[in-house]
C-alpha cells in the first residue's frame, strides 16, 4: 500500500512541484492550499507524513497551529516543517512542538526525498528490535542507526532527524573534528554557519536538559566539532 | 562675527544709559537755575517793593537832588572795600581796577589829580594821588592861615547829615601823618582852624616819579550829601595855588556829591540775607550802594571719594545750556546789562561764572522805584552762587553714575553669560551634528538640546527629526537586503523544484544542456540570496546569542591554524596570544567576525603575502585589542567611515562570488555586541600595508 503524504503549502507551484516529485517516488500525495482545507481532509483521514509550510497565507505561523493540532491527534506522525526564512528556526526553538524534522526551501528535492524516506525508516525501525550492529556506544551516549534514535544514559533524546545526522557524524569517531561541511554533508542540508551553530546549540541543550553536566560536544574555534568522550574511551 | 562679540557690542551699547542720564542731569539743573532764577528774582522784587521811596535809606542827604541819576564827573561813588586800607599812603591795598576813579587836571598838562573813595564799615577812605607835582610840604609850626606857610593842601567840602556845609583842609609839614584841620567862621567872618580829629591819615612820596599820594579816614556819620575834594598845588611854599579838583575853585562849592547809601542800608538788607545769597543795592548806574553777604556754601555733604567721582562724572557735564557771563570784575559794578535792564524799569536774572572758578552765580536785579512814581531810583540785585544745585547735581549724577554704571556692568555682564550660553549650546549642536555620522558609520540620532524651547531647541529638534529619518531610511535600506533574500526564495524554490522535477522527465539532450545552464543559474541566485540574508541572519544570531567565559587566545590560535588550511596561498601569523585571555561573550560570532576579517584581509592582499594577527591584551586596559594587518592597497579615502556601513563596497577585482559589502558591517554588529568596535587605519609606507582593529571591552557590557 501507498505511504500517504501531505503536504500544506500556499504556494501552488511549490506544492504542486512537490507532489510531482512525491508521486514519482510512488508516495501517494494530498495537497493542501491552508490550514483550514487541511484540517478539513485530515478530519476523515490522517497521512503517513505530513509536510507543513510555516506560513500559510494569511497566517504567518499557521503552520505551528497545524502541527500542534496534529500532534494532539497523533503523537506518532512524522511531521517537517517547511521554511522560507532562517530565522524561525530559532523561533521553533528546538521543535518543541513537536515536529519531526525542520528543513528550508533551500533543500533539494533529492535531499527532500531522502528525508522523508529516513523518517519513513525511523519509524518502521521503532516496531522492530534495535539492530545491534547498528548500534553505537560511546560512554553514557547509545545511538541507534537503525531507529535513528539517541539515548544518553539510557534516557532517550529527542532529536529531529538533522540533529541526529550531526550527533552520529561527530560522535562516530570521537576526538575527530568535523567542520561544518562535513556536517552538512551527513544531515543532507545545505545550511549556513550560523544555522550549523544553533543546531549544535540546541543539540547541546537537548542533552543538557537531560544531564546538566554534558559537556561531550566541543567546538574547535574556525575548524568544527568534536566527540570528547568524558569517560575516556 | 561672533555671538559672543555681537552681544558684547549690544551690551556696550547700553553705555547709553549713562550719557542719557547725564543729560536728563543736565536738564533737571537748567530747569533748577531757571526756576531758581524766577525764585531769586521774586526775592528782588519783594525787597525792591519794600525799598519803594526809601531815598534816605539808599541815599546820603535826603534832598540829594540828583540822588538817582547817573554819577556826573565830580560825584563820588564809594567803593565797597573788603577790608580797611592801611592808613600809610600806599594804594596797593585798594582795588585797581574800579570805574570810579576821579581825574582833575591840574594847569600844567603834567599835573593830575586823582581821587579814589571807597566805604568800609562805617568810614570812608580816600586816597588821592597828585602826579607830576612836586610835594611842597607846609611849613611846620606856623600859623596855619598864614599864606607864606602853605604848602600843597587837600581841601574837603562836604555837607553834614543836618544839611549844613563844613571845609576843612589836610595838610602836613611833613611825610607821614597828616593834620586835618576845619575851618569855623565865627562872628564877623573871623576864621578859625578847629583841628578835625575824626580824620585820619598819611601822605607819601610815590615811588619812582614825581608826585605823592595821601590816604584819609572820614567817618562816613559826619557825612551829608554834597562832597569835593580840590587841591591846592603849589609850586613851593607860600605861592599862589593852582588849584583843581572837584571844587569850584573860588567858592570852594562842591561840584559834585557823594553817592552813597545811607549808613543803615547794609543792615536793612542784611536782614534778607541767607546763606549763598547776596544782596546789593546800587545805583541807576550800577555802582554798588550797599550790600549784605553771607558766607557762601561750600561743598558741605560731598565726601571726598564722591568729590572725586563726582568730579569725574562733571566732565560729561562741561556747558550749560543757559548763557553765562563773566561776573563783572570791577569791583563795586553790577553788571551793565542787568543794571540798565532795571534802569529801564524791568526786572532780569542771568548766570556768571567767576573766570578760572567752578563756582556759578545766578542773579536777579529788579528796579527800586520812587514813591508816587515810577523813577528807578535804584537797582536791588541779588545774588546765588549755584553751590546748592552744584550740590544737588553732584549727589544726583554720582548716584545716578553709580546706579547706571551698575545697572551697564550687570547687563553686560548678562549679555556675556547669555553669549557664552548660547555659543556653548551652539557648540554642542554644532558638535552633535559633526559627530551625528560617527566614524564607524552609525547614525547618532541622539541629539542635544532639543528639549529647549527656543529656536536653537526648533534647530534642534528639526536636525533630530532629520537625523531621524535618515537613520530609518539606512535601516531599511540595511534590511532590504535580507527582506529581498527572503522574498525571492520563494520564487526561487519554484524555480529550483520544477528545474528538478524537469530532470526526471525524458528529453532530448538539447533541452538538458539548458536545463544544466538553468539549474547553475538558480544555483548562484541561490548563493546571492544567502550572501544578501547575511546580515540579517547575524542581527538573528544576535538577538539569541549567548554570553560564556571562553580564552580569546586559545580561540585565536585554533582558528589562525584553520586559516591557514583555508587559504594555503597566504601565511598567517599570531602575535600576543601566548597567555590566556578570558573574556565573556560569544565565541561563535567573535569568530564569525574573525572570519570577515580574514575574508577581507585574504581578498585585498596578494597571494603569498602574510597577514599578521596580533592579540593586544594588557591588564590597565579595559580593552582587548586585535588587530589584522594585511598587505593590501591603502583604504579608499571617502571609505573611512562608510568602511562598516551596510551595502558599502570597495572592490576593483570581481571574483565571481557575490558581494554586498556586508562582511565589515557584520563585523561591526558583532564589535558592537560586544560593547567593543572596529577601527580601520592605513599602515605607514612602505611597506604600506591597512590594519583592521577590533576592540572588545573587556568588561561585557550587559554586566
Amino acid at each position: 500500500m501507498k505511504k500517504t503524504i501531505a503536504i500544506v503549502e500556499d504556494e501552488a507551484a511549490i506544492r504542486d512541484n512537490y507532489a510531482a516529485a512525491f508521486t514519482r517516488e510512488g508516495y501517494a500525495v494530498r495537497s493542501h492550499a491552508s490550514r483550514r482545507l487541511a484540517l478539513q481532509a485530515f478530519a476523515a483521514r490522517l497521512p503517513d507524513l505530513v509536510i507543513i509550510d510555516i506560513s500559510l497565507g494569511e497566517e504567518p505561523e499557521g503552520g505551528y497551529e497545524l502541527c500542534r493540532e496534529l500532534r494532539a491527534r497523533s503523537a506518532e506522525l512524522p511531521i517537517i516543517f517547511l521554511t522560507a526564512r532562517d530565522s524561525e528556526l530559532d523561533a521553533v526553538s528546538g521543535l518543541r512542538l513537536g515536529a519531526d524534522d525542520f528543513l528550508t526551501k533551500d533543500l533539494s528535492l533529492a535531499h527532500l526525498l531522502a528525508r522523508v524516506n529516513a523518517l519513513f525508516r525511523r519509524v518502521e525501525a521503532l516496531t522492530q528490535p534495535a539492530d545491534a550492529q547498528q548500534t553505537i556506544h560511546r560512554g553514557a551516549l547509545t545511538l541507534d542507526g537503525g531507529r535513528l534514535q539517541i539515548s544518553w544514559n539510557g534516557q532517550p533524546v529527542l532529536l529531529s532527524l538533522t540533529e541526529f545526522w550531526i550527533v552520529h557524524a561527530i560522535a562516530r569517531h570521537p576526538g575527530h573534528v568535523r567542520n561544518r561541511q562535513q556536517l552538512m554533508d551527513a544531515a543532507n542540508v545545505v545550511l549556513d554557519d550560523n544555522t550549523i551553530t544553533s543546531h549544535v546549540k540546541r543539540i547541546r541543550r537537548k542533552f543538557q536538559a537531560i544531564d546538566p553536566a554534558f559537556d561531550a560536544i566541543q567546538t574547535v574555534y574556525g575548524m568544527g566539532y568534536r566527540w570528547v568522550d568524558p569517560s575516556g574511551n | 562675527m561672533l555671538i559672543r562679540t555681537k552681544l558684547l557690542l549690544l551690551g556696550l551699547a547700553t553705555l547709553a544709559l549713562p550719557w542719557a542720564g547725564c543729560q536728563y542731569v543736565r536738564e533737571v539743573e537748567n530747569s533748577l537755575r531757571v526756576a531758581e532764577g524766577q525764585s531769586l528774582l521774586a526775592v528782588a522784587q519783594t525787597i525792591a517793593t519794600s525799598l519803594r521811596g526809601r531815598r534816605d535809606l539808599l541815599y546820603r542827604g535826603v534832598d540829594g537832588p540828583r540822588s538817582h541819576e547817573p554819577a556826573g564827573p565830580y560825584d563820588y561813588v564809594p567803593v565797597p572795600l573788603a577790608s580797611a586800607p592801611q592808613l600809610d599812603g600806599r594804594g596797593d591795598d585798594w582795588p585797581q581796577a574800579t570805574p570810579t576813579w576821579r581825574h582833575f587836571r591840574g594847569s600844567h598838562d603834567s599835573d593830575r589829580l586823582e581821587v579814589l573813595v571807597g566805604t568800609h564799615e562805617r568810614h570812608l577812605y580816600l586816597l588821592i594821588v597828585a602826579l607830576g607835582d612836586q610835594l611842597v610840604l607846609d611849613a611846620g609850626d606856623a600859623a596855619a592861615l598864614e599864606p607864606s606857610a602853605s604848602g600843597d593842601r587837600v581841601w574837603i567840602v562836604y555837607g553834614t547829615p543836618a544839611g549844613a556845609q563844613e571845609q576843612m583842609f589836610v595838610s602836613s609839614s611833613s611825610t607821614g601823618a597828616v593834620r586835618a584841620r576845619r575851618i569855623v567862621t565865627r562872628e564877623l567872618g573871623r576864621p578859625e582852624l578847629i583841628e578835625e580829629l575824626r580824620v585820619q591819615g598819611a601822605l607819601r612820596r610815590l615811588d619812582g616819579r614825581d608826585g605823592w599820594a595821601m590816604e584819609l579816614r572820614l567817618p562816613l556819620s559826619m557825612l551829608g550829601h554834597g562832597f569835593g575834594v580840590l587841591l591846592d598845588d603849589r609850586d613851593r611854599r607860600g605861592s599862589l595855588p593852582s588849584s583843581y579838583g572837584s571844587l569850584a575853585p573860588r567858592t570852594l562849592e562842591p561840584r559834585g556829591h557823594l553817592i552813597a547809601a545811607a549808613p543803615e542800608l547794609a543792615d536793612w538788607l542784611a536782614q534778607f540775607a541767607s546763606p549763598g545769597v547776596r544782596i546789593a543795592a546800587a545805583t541807576t548806574a550800577g555802582s554798588v550802594l550797599a550790600e549784605a553777604n553771607a558766607q557762601p556754601v561750600v561743598g558741605s555733604g560731598i565726601s571726598s571719594s564722591q568729590a572725586l567721582l563726582s568730579q569725574l562724572y562733571r566732565r560729561f557735564l562741561r556747558g550749560s545750556t543757559l548763557a553765562q557771563r563773566a561776573a563783572p570784575t570791577e569791583r563795586g559794578q553790577l553788571d551793565p546789562a542787568q543794571t540798565g535792564e532795571a534802569a529801564a524799569g524791568r526786572g532780569s536774572t542771568a548766570l556768571f561764572a567767576a573766570p578760572g572758578q567752578q563756582r556759578l552765580a545766578v542773579a536777579a536785579a529788579a528796579p527800586v522805584l520812587d514813591s508816587g512814581s515810577d523813577r528807578v531810583i535804584a537797582v536791588l540785585q541779588v545774588t546765588q552762587t549755584a553751590d546748592r544745585w552744584l550740590l544737588l547735581r553732584d549727589r544726583a549724577l554720582t548716584r545716578l553714575l553709580n546706579l547706571t554704571l551698575f545697572a551697564v556692568a550687570i547687563v553686560v555682564g548678562a549679555t556675556l553669560l547669555l553669549g557664552a550660553h548660547l555659543a556653548v549650546r551652539l557648540e554642542r549642536v554644532r558638535r552633535a551634528s559633526d559627530a551625528a555620522l560617527s566614524r564607524d558609520g552609525r547614525l547618532q540620532t541622539e541629539f542635544p538640546e532639543t528639549a529647549a524651547s527656543d529656536e536653537l531647541g526648533d534647530v534642534a529638534r528639526g536636525f533630530s527629526s532629520l537625523l531621524g529619518r535618515l537613520a530609518d531610511y539606512t535601516g531599511y535600506l540595511r534590511t532590504l537586503a535580507g527582506k529581498l533574500s527572503h522574498e525571492i526564495r520563494t520564487p526561487l524554490t519554484i524555480v529550483r523544484s520544477s528545474l528538478e522535477n524537469l530532470e526526471s522527465e525524458p528529453l532530448p539532450d538539447s533541452a538538458r544542456t539548458y536545463l544544466a545552464r538553468a539549474r547553475e543559474g538558480s544555483e548562484r541566485l541561490g548563493a546571492i540570496v544567502q550572501a544578501m540574508g547575511a546580515a540579517t541572519r547575524v542581527e538573528e544570531a544576535i538577538r539569541a546569542a549567548e554570553r560564556s567565559h571562553f580564552d580569546f587566545a586559545a580561540l585565536l590560535a585554533s582558528a589562525t591554524q584553520a586559516y591557514g588550511d583555508a587559504f594555503p596561498q597566504r601565511v598567517f601569523q599570531l602575535e600576543g596570544a601566548t597567555a590566556p585571555c578570558e573574556l565573556h561573550g560569544a565565541p561563535d560570532l567573535l569568530l564569525q567576525a574573525l572570519d570577515k576579517l580574514i575574508d577581507n584581509a585574504v581578498d585585498f592582499s596578494p597571494p603569498g603575502s602574510t597577514i599578521r594577527l596580533r592579540l593586544r591584551d594588557s591588564s590597565d586596559d579595559e580593552w582587548v585589542w586585535l588587530e589584522v594587518e594585511n598587505d593590501g592597497p591603502p583604504l579608499p579615502p571617502e571609505g573611512g567611515a562608510r568602511l562598516f556601513e551596510s551595502l558599502w563596497q570597495h572592490r576593483r577585482d570581481h571574483d565571481g562570488r557575490p558581494h554586498f559589502g556586508l562582511g565589515l558591517y557584520i563585523v561591526r554588529l558583532i564589535a558592537e555586541f560586544h560593547g567593543g568596535r572596529i577601527l580601520a587605519a592605513d599602515l605607514p609606507s612602505p611597506p604600506g600595508g591597512v590594519r583592521f582593529t577590533l576592540g572588545i571591552a573587556r568588561k561585557s557590557p550587559d554586566l
